[in-house]
């Protein structure tokens, strides 16, 4: 048995910031060209009633419109955001009950199961892998996982903080708002869906990256020994591993035929850095990345499935097409999803 | 479903002013009761809410995952073995929602050993008279059963709108000043207390006639919330052996709960093999839970 994404969501924002204004309004300047660094141009900036609720809802609502789900048809609903806004402009950040609770009395599953996970930027990629087994084991039939990420406080802190080119906050002036939503349920035939999805937290790098509330400033911040994270030794945890799936199973990178991969949209030459050393340990030039982060930032949860939406909205991923996706986040946690396009339109 | 639980731990020293720690402690009691090496556990699911400095990022899970020595490098482990951890939270009853979630993780064999651990602490990490939690900690370790009729069996999961949700708990970021990282507010409906034991009673009975349940044969867990809340589920299920873990613990257990509750019955033999334990779950939403386990 295979899960499907059956259908896609997504919102951004209308209000757009650019970099360069971002920079600008930084208390102490850096020495280095962050836009350059980063290709970040501009990222949405959510209004402040659009609390990570409403950015939810309203991919929830996008997904629904071209499934052929109801809303009361869903078995669960699963958030996977890191922040959890609530009341709009009042920014209550909420532990329980779980946002999962508020999304789906909105959006009328009152018989679905709900919870939320919380996985760093990996939480969307959580909630289709726990969907996925879920749905293989029988347990349920079709489910909902969304993530409405208002994160750029964060770089309301980070402007106002950041004192040196060392300071741990710079990975914070790279975010953008956003909400994405996936309806799964089994696929039809082997012609779609997820051929596999295995994620891993190498749990020793825990602490490279921390969020919580500033104590210079009212709001929240974000910590990230950014160096570290993208090490090159970092980043080859996760072709290890792929490497490693692929041993038992006779096959191999070349064999996967990926026609796309998508990595986590932390900034270009970031990017870049992740096929080639990719690349460099499979000994294989792996497909192009699809990026849309010069236009929306680090979107945390949402970035991989923004990328899919737009790349599907743009024609430029096509039915037939495999997409190999791969996460990168704080725990770190990283992984594989390989995934099949068939009937997923936007 | 069929899932069994092979260790539970608990850490309830409240000398210990972490949730992580506390996790961590009763994580490493459940894996070296089950008798296997820690790099062996395949998944870790924190159900803990409240934790030091409101600390959103990563997982928590991920940093108890490193305490308990399991996958720290993948490249540098020999053997190698991904395992991986993430956090799952709803309200008191998240433990409920882990166990459906860790059943079907070893149900379609991607893992093999899933822990289930949870602790709440108030994020100043200092007592708090009017924190409404008791601050520790448990664990729940599992594996995949081969008897139908042991483990896991059944489940249902209910919510009910209701104002406050019942509970809420959540940190008003526009009034936390630079407070943030040790405050947390806690509102209530005044009625929460009636609300959520009708609403967990009306669905346990619901969940127990499904399943053609007597309350004399069964072990009950239920949640925590008040004395009122535990007596009244004892009452109103007619269960003689019901837990009552705020007595022991001088309070709401909240996300401790399950593993609290499982670790006294199984660890302390006052469940048997072929025992029903049913974990009848009601928290913030309203939401309630049921789970049936047999021993």
């Amino acid at each position: 048995m295979r899960s499907r994404f059956e259908s896609l969501g997504a919102f951004f924002p209308e209000k757009v910031q650019t970099m360069s204004d971002r920079i600008a309004s930084m208390t102490n300047q850096p020495t280095f060209d962050l836009q350059a660094i980063t290709g970040i141009k501009e990222t949405r900036v959510a209004a402040p009633e659009e609390d990570s609720l409403h950015l939810a809802l309203q991919a929830a609502k996008d997904c629904l419109k071209r499934s052929s789900y109801k809303a009361e048809d869903l078995d669960i609903v699963i958030s996977c955001s890191i922040s959890r806004y609530i009341d709009g402009a009042v920014n209550n950040c909420i532990f329980e009950p779980p946002l999962s609770l508020l999304i789906k009395n909105e959006i009328g599953a009152p018989r679905a199961m709900h919870f939320d996970v919380s996985n760093a930027c990996a939480g969307l990629f959580t909630g289709v892998l726990i969907l996925d087994r879920m749905i293989k084991s029988g347990a349920i039939k079709r489910g909902l996982v969304v993530s409405g990420e208002h994160i750029t406080h964060i770089s309301r802190t980070a402007v106002k903080e950041i004192k040196d080119s060392m300071d741990p906050q710079f990975g914070s002036m790279t975010v953008g708002d956003s909400g994405a939503a996936i309806i799964m349920d089994q696929a039809t035939s082997d012609a779609e869906g997820i051929d596999y999805l295995e994620l891993m937290t190498c749990s020793d790098y825990s602490r490279l990256c921390i969020g919580m509330p500033s104590e210079e400033n009212p709001g929240p911040a974000l910590y990230t020994i950014n160096a570290e994270m993208h090490k090159k030794d970092r980043v080859q945890l996760w072709p290890n591993y792929q490497m490693d799936y692929y041993k038992n199973r006779d096959t191999d990178i070349a064999q996967e035929k990926f026609d796309y991969i998508i990595h986590h949209q932390v900034g270009l030459r970031a990017v870049s850095n992740f096929n080639r050393y990719g690349s460099e340990f499979f000994q294989f030039d792996l497909p192009p990345p699809l990026n849309i982060l010069e236009e929306t930032g680090n979107t945390s949860t949402t970035a991989h499935f923004l990328v899919l939406y737009k790349a599907l909205q743009d024609g430029k991923v096509k039915k037939g097409q495999k997409i190999l996706m791969v996460p990168a986040a704080s725990g770190v946690v990283t992984g594989f999803l390989s995934l099949k396009i068939a009937n997923l339109g936007v | 479903m069929g899932a069994i639980i092979i260790g539970t731990g608990i850490s309830t020293d409240s000398k210990i002013r972490s949730a992580l720690s506390h996790a961590s402690i009763a994580g490493k009691q459940a894996i070296e009761k089950a008798g296997i090496d820690p790099t062996e556990v395949d998944v870790v699911i924190n159900t803990g809410i409240y934790r030091e400095h409101n600390m959103v990022e990563p997982a928590m899970a991920a940093i108890i995952q490193k305490d308990l020595g399991i996958n720290l490098d993948y490249v540098k482990a020999n053997p190698r073995r991904a395992a991986f951890s993430f956090d799952l939270m709803n309200g008191g009853i998240g433990a409920l929602d882990a166990l459906n979630v860790a059943d079907s993780m070893l149900q379609s064999d991607s893992s093999k050993y899933v822990l289930i651990v949870s602790a709440d602490i108030h994020p100043s990490t200092l007592p708090q008279k009017d924190f409404p939690f008791a601050e520790l900690g448990s664990a729940i370790l599992l594996k995949k059963g081969n008897d139908p009729k042991k483990g896991l069996i059944a489940n249902r999961f209910a919510t009910k709108k209701h104002k406050f949700c019942g509970r809420m708990g959540s940190l008003k970021t526009n009034e936390m000043g630079k407070t943030g990282r040790s405050r947390v507010d806690i509102v209530e409906a005044p009625d929460y207390v009636e609300a959520i034991t009708q609403f967990t009673v009306d669905t346990a009975k619901s969940f127990m006639e499904e399943h053609k349940l007597s309350g004399q044969d069964l072990h009950l867990i239920p949640s925590q919330i008040s004395a009122s809340y535990v007596a009244a589920m004892q009452d109103a299920l007619k269960v003689t052996n019901t837990l009552d873990l705020f007595k022991i613990y001088k309070g709401d257990t909240h996300t401790s709960t399950f593993g609290l509750g499982l670790h006294s019955l199984l660890k302390g033999g006052l469940a048997k093999a072929g025992d029903k334990i049913l974990l009848a779950g009601g928290g913030s939403g309203l939401a309630a839970a049921c789970v049936l386990y047999v021993s």
